[in-house]
């Protein structure tokens, strides 16, 4: 078919009408976006406050238990029940990168040891696989697979774009929690396998030091 | 600054992201999903990176929207057919204002484009209605720009075929 068959289907289509939206709808538009960032910023606000009453609340302990240890009154032995035990927080980051993407991932361990001596453990996991090129390579993508082992077990993930819906920014992610059983070690070095459009990319990541 | 931001680029804006809603979800929810683009727009303005333009980035929110409107009306629509209640139809009644005012040859064409798949009526839409280059078009779609040209050459092959007399009953997929 020629650029002449479509010179009329050209010129019927710049014809159609260009509607606008009624100002009535717009004013009532420009007052809901208001009132989003107003909400937006009460809640920043709320959480500043909330902040700064928890440093002021903790500074207020502070001076409280610091003064009671100063005249001697302080308890120096936990009672039963009343304290919670040791509390541990770990934080391992792992990066690398393979020919196209890279890859984070993040692990939250807590560590818990009550007055009984019982250990508790939980952690948060965060995975991130970034595309390294351009996200245009990406526009006629199907399908993508991604997953990654630790020795706890790790993770995987797998996409599907409908044909019109192709993925919009090049970075994937997963998210996890385990309690209890082995945790992450920041000594693992961790293989991520990637799949998309038939091809596949095989790397490994590591802990920071 | 967010909402200083998106009120300059409603005011700019909002009347090609209402015109891309009405041609690609029909007039009946138009309005109201144009007030999610903005407030989508608002909530992630710390992402736009000033890469593409804020035209481009505001009508890639609005496709967003409209695929997540379509999967909200099969959704309903599903619901509706496994218990049997006949309450929402695929949207199909338009506000008579809009489609009356149009011609006769206007009307057919709105609903020979409203009956191609979403990624032709995205590509017929941007570059035929709106007039956007293939670089705009490229931008809004996520596409590249040759993808723009190739699909938008098919896009009109399907919509002379329908205007010729084919079927205008092609599945909605999003």
């Amino acid at each position: 078919m020629s650029k002449n068959n479509f010179k009329d289907i050209d010129e019927k289509l710049h014809s159609l009408p260009r509607p606008t939206l009624p100002p009535e709808k717009k004013q009532e538009i420009l007052q809901k976006i208001n009132q989003v960032e107003r909400d937006k910023q009460d809640n920043s606000f709320n959480f500043k406050k909330s902040i700064m009453g928890s440093v002021a609340g903790v500074g207020a302990i502070a001076a409280l238990i610091a003064f009671l240890f100063l005249i001697g009154t302080v308890e120096t032995e936990p009672r039963q029940g009343s304290e919670e035990g040791q509390h541990d927080t770990h934080q391992y980051i792992f990066e690398g990168e393979g020919k196209n993407w890279t890859a984070l991932f993040k692990v939250v361990i807590e560590e818990k040891v009550d007055l009984e001596g019982k250990h508790f453990v939980e952690s948060e996991e965060y995975f991130e696989l970034t595309y390294k090129r351009s996200i245009d390579e990406l526009s006629e993508i199907e399908e993508l697979e991604f997953s990654f082992e630790t020795r706890t077990g790790g993770g995987s993930r797998k996409y599907n774009f409908p044909e019109d819906s192709p993925p919009h920014r090049g970075v994937f992610t997963w998210e996890g929690e385990s309690t209890g059983g082995l945790m992450v070690s920041e000594n693992e070095i961790i293989e991520v396998n990637v799949m998309w459009a038939d091809k596949e990319d095989v790397f490994t990541i590591e802990a920071n030091q | 600054m967010g909402t200083h931001i998106i009120s300059e680029w409603f005011t700019k804006y909002s009347d090609n992201v209402y015109q891309y809603l009405i041609y690609r979800v029909g007039y009946k929810d138009a309005e109201d999903l144009a007030q999610e683009v903005f407030i989508r727009a608002l909530k992630g303005i710390d992402s736009f990176q000033g890469n593409s333009q804020p035209k481009t980035w505001l009508i890639r929110i609005a496709q967003n929207v409209a695929v997540d409107y379509f999967r909200q009306q099969k959704r309903k629509h599903w619901k509706s057919y496994l218990s049997l209640d006949k309450v929402s139809e695929p949207c199909t009644d338009e506000t008579p204002d809009f489609l009356l005012g149009m011609k006769e040859d206007n009307l057919i064409l709105y609903k020979a484009i409203q009956s191609l798949k979403p990624s032709y009526k995205d590509v017929l839409i941007l570059r035929g209605i709106q007039e956007l280059s293939s670089k705009e078009t490229a931008e809004c779609l996520n596409w590249n720009e040759n993808k723009v040209r190739i699909t938008y050459f098919r896009a009109k092959t399907a919509l002379k075929k329908k205007l010729d007399g084919g079927t205008l009953h092609e599945q909605e997929q999003f």
